[in-house]
């Protein structure tokens, strides 16, 4: 028998986001309409489909969409183009939340929100409706009831002003309570922080200060000149105008040790006075100079821990530890969180065996076999390196004196001769494709796993080597992947991994491995 | 052993392949129509009509290949076996997928029907875990019905077990 539904909910679920999703498209509508600027409405007329579209769209999905609840399951009922019945246990229900803005206030709807394990981006995991307030408390009492729940106070932590809750739904214990200062505590030196900022990517760095560079002049030339510049154009200018390829160089220098101090200065500014306090049952990571953060980590909803090592990083043997926790990582800004700046590799188990014991562990670690090595060569990046060097090689040599050429504005590049310009592109062309190869070589260096009852390690990447080491208890499911010819000839194929955890972290893979690994990993799934 | 699906996907795969080789048809043919009725050449790059005919021509018979043979090589390698504690599903066309899914890391299952479905009688069963999904694709209603409803009772054992864990 049915205890709620079947009910589609309040129609105010029309509204929901409705002005965070379309305050622009309506915003500029009503400027173009306001100011009579009719031709440049019909030049945005895709605008006008969006902000019309949408709401019907809206409007469709409320009134074919169905929602119940009987003893044991939550049923959803979408009945429009595709047809979809889809049955949630209750007991799976990590999560109900309210919500309201204040045209619900008025309407006294809230917007209800459910959440079933995982970290909301999975079909089916999250969902939304609207219902009248003392509907929507009986709805979240059905959802609810038989979940046992420990109620517990919320944890504070010395200092801070608001109460600590764990990343997920799991309710703390009665001691995590209690004054955490008497817990262990583990600071990371001031001068590995600002190393991990100094040895991290700099290609990266070097961008965003040409970027910010460029930034500053257009400002800059708008204000004290009356003039906009575009700031990037004028400092690629001002490089490419340079008579000879050593000043080039000694500029490029310029900007890498500009990347490598900005580095530094935002190492120390995101992550001053980092340390970890170690509680029986909760990690918390507090760090920032200017935001003070913190996170409370449960260790039962830990998944792994992801051990990165640049190329600098691996010549002195450290590494950057970051975590991986069940509900932590619901947005692009926090994927993951950083559990230490630098650990060497030698101490990396004893370092996480003092926080949470027994969990992982070192064992053979099995390399991706010789004769797929050339496998690695088919990716994008090489596959593009490749195709832009040949393609140069093409026009270059086969046909100098192509009228493309004459085509190419050379003023752009100041006093540089067609000569000069085409050993450049040689230059920058080789060095991609150098680049990519050395890429490529050792990712296949890199790529390895292993797999225990507790552990299993995947290590892949390029010039960042990264080492994930996840619970085998949170491995979810194995999916392998190659051709046949791959499959049946060579005995390779590409693994991933699903893990319990937030999605942008949950699934990863490694390429070009022995079938055998799949035979291995499938044995340590728990069914 | 796998399991194969109904063998009425084989026409569901090309009404859909069917839908997508004609959308790149008025695609084209609206390309087309635009250059003949301008002077110049409309196609990126100043690409000469010669070789954007050839590639349009390209795409074409790449997509009518895909409509009549890649559904059967399709058919061939799909494949699922449901047993009492996990789920194998294997399919793909040039890339063999393999999947191993415990059962007691589902989180929901879905029925679902698209229009063609409907009209085919086919069903398709969508496994939902915390990161990532699964389809069970082309199942006859009953073969559906099943799978989902065994599925759905290992769940509740399972979270029951859980439950009686916690307290």
């Amino acid at each position: 028998m049915m205890k709620f539904g079947p009910s589609r909910g309040n129609f105010m679920f029309i509204f929901h986001k409705f002005f965070s999703s379309f305050f622009i498209l309506l915003a500029l509508l009503i400027f173009f309409t306001i100011t009579g600027q009719w031709s440049m409405l019909l030049e945005y007329n895709y605008l006008i489909f969006f902000v019309v579209i949408s709401p019907i769209s809206r409007i469709i999905s409320f009134l074919t969409t169905y929602y119940s609840i009987d003893d044991q399951i939550f049923y959803i009922k979408k009945a429009f183009i595709v047809h979809k019945n889809t049955e949630i246990p209750l007991s799976a229900i990590t999560n109900v939340d309210f919500s309201q803005g204040p045209i619900f206030r008025i309407a006294k709807v809230y917007i209800v929100t459910v959440d079933s394990a995982g970290g909301g981006q999975i079909k089916n995991s999250k969902l939304s409706l609207a219902l009248k307030e003392n509907v929507a408390v009986e709805f979240k009492e059905f959802l609810l009831h038989g979940r046992s729940k420990v109620e517990t106070p919320d944890a504070q932590l010395p200092g801070s002003n608001h109460p600590i809750r764990p990343g997920s739904s799991m309710p703390l214990t009665a001691e995590a309570s209690a004054d955490v200062s008497q817990y262990p505590v583990l600071k990371a030196p001031l001068r590995d922080i600002i190393l991990m900022g100094l040895l991290d990517n700099k290609i990266l760095g070097m961008y965003k200060v040409f970027a910010f560079v460029g930034v500053i002049i257009t400002f800059a030339s708008r204000m004290l000149i009356n003039n906009t510049i575009d700031g990037e154009s004028f400092i690629a200018d001002k490089i490419f105008s340079l008579q000879s390829y050593t000043l080039i160089i000694l500029v490029l220098l310029i900007l890498y040790i500009m990347a490598l101090l900005s580095g530094m200065v935002n190492a120390f500014i995101k992550y001053y006075d980092f340390h970890i306090i170690n509680h029986p049952d909760i990690i918390y990571i507090r760090y920032g100079f200017f935001t003070r953060k913190t996170h409370a980590l449960d260790k039962k909803n830990i998944t792994g821990i992801q051990y990165s090592q640049s190329l600098m990083l691996r010549a002195l043997k450290l590494g950057r530890l970051d975590i991986f926790a069940i509900g932590y990582g619901r947005s692009e800004e926090n994927p993951s969180a950083m559990l230490f700046p630098l650990v060497r590799r030698s101490a990396l188990f004893s370092f996480l065996n003092g926080l949470v014991p027994q969990t992982f562990e070192e064992a053979t670690v099995e390399k991706a076999p010789r004769r797929g090595f050339f496998l690695f060569f088919i990716s994008p990046r090489f596959v593009a390196a490749t195709a832009i060097f040949a393609i140069s090689f093409l026009y270059v040599i086969l046909a100098p004196n192509d009228l493309m050429w004459d085509s190419i504005d050379l003023s752009i590049y100041g006093r540089m001769s067609f000569n000069d310009f085409v050993n450049f592109w040689w230059v920058a062309c080789a060095l991609i494709l150098g680049l990519a190869i050395l890429s490529t070589i050792l990712e296949y260096k890199n790529t390895g796993f292993y797999s225990t009852s507790r552990c299993t390690a995947l290590s892949f990447g390029g010039f960042t080597k990264k080492t994930s080491y996840m619970k085998t208890g949170m491995l979810q499911s194995i999916t392998s992947r190659g051709t046949i010819t791959k499959r049946r000839k060579l005995h390779l194929a590409s693994l991933k991994f699903c893990f319990w955890g937030s999605p942008l972290v949950a699934n990863q893979s490694i390429r070009n491995m022995d079938l055998s690994a799949f035979e291995k990993i499938k044995e340590h799934l728990i069914y | 052993m796998y399991e194969k699906p109904e063998k009425k996907i084989i026409l569901l795969w090309r009404i859909n392949s069917l839908l997508i080789f004609l959308t790149f048809a008025l695609f084209i043919g609206l390309l087309i129509f635009l250059n003949l009725s301008y002077s110049f050449s409309i196609f990126p790059f100043n690409l000469s009509s010669e070789i954007a005919y050839c590639v349009f021509g390209i795409i074409l018979l790449w997509r009518l290949v895909a409509l009549i043979v890649y559904p059967w090589i399709k058919y061939k390698q799909w494949g699922y076996r449901v047993e009492k504690d996990r789920i194998a599903l294997r399919h793909g066309i040039f890339f063999i997928r393999e999947s191993m899914i415990p059962v007691v890391r589902i989180q929901s299952v879905t029925i679902s029907q698209g229009i063609p479905s409907r009209i085919l009688g086919l069903y398709h069963v969508e496994i939902s875990l915390t990161g990532a999904n699964f389809s069970i694709i082309g199942l006859s209603r009953e073969t559906s019905q099943t799978i989902s409803d065994n599925l759905n009772k290992q769940l509740q054992t399972r979270l029951e077990a859980n439950k009686k864990e916690l307290i």
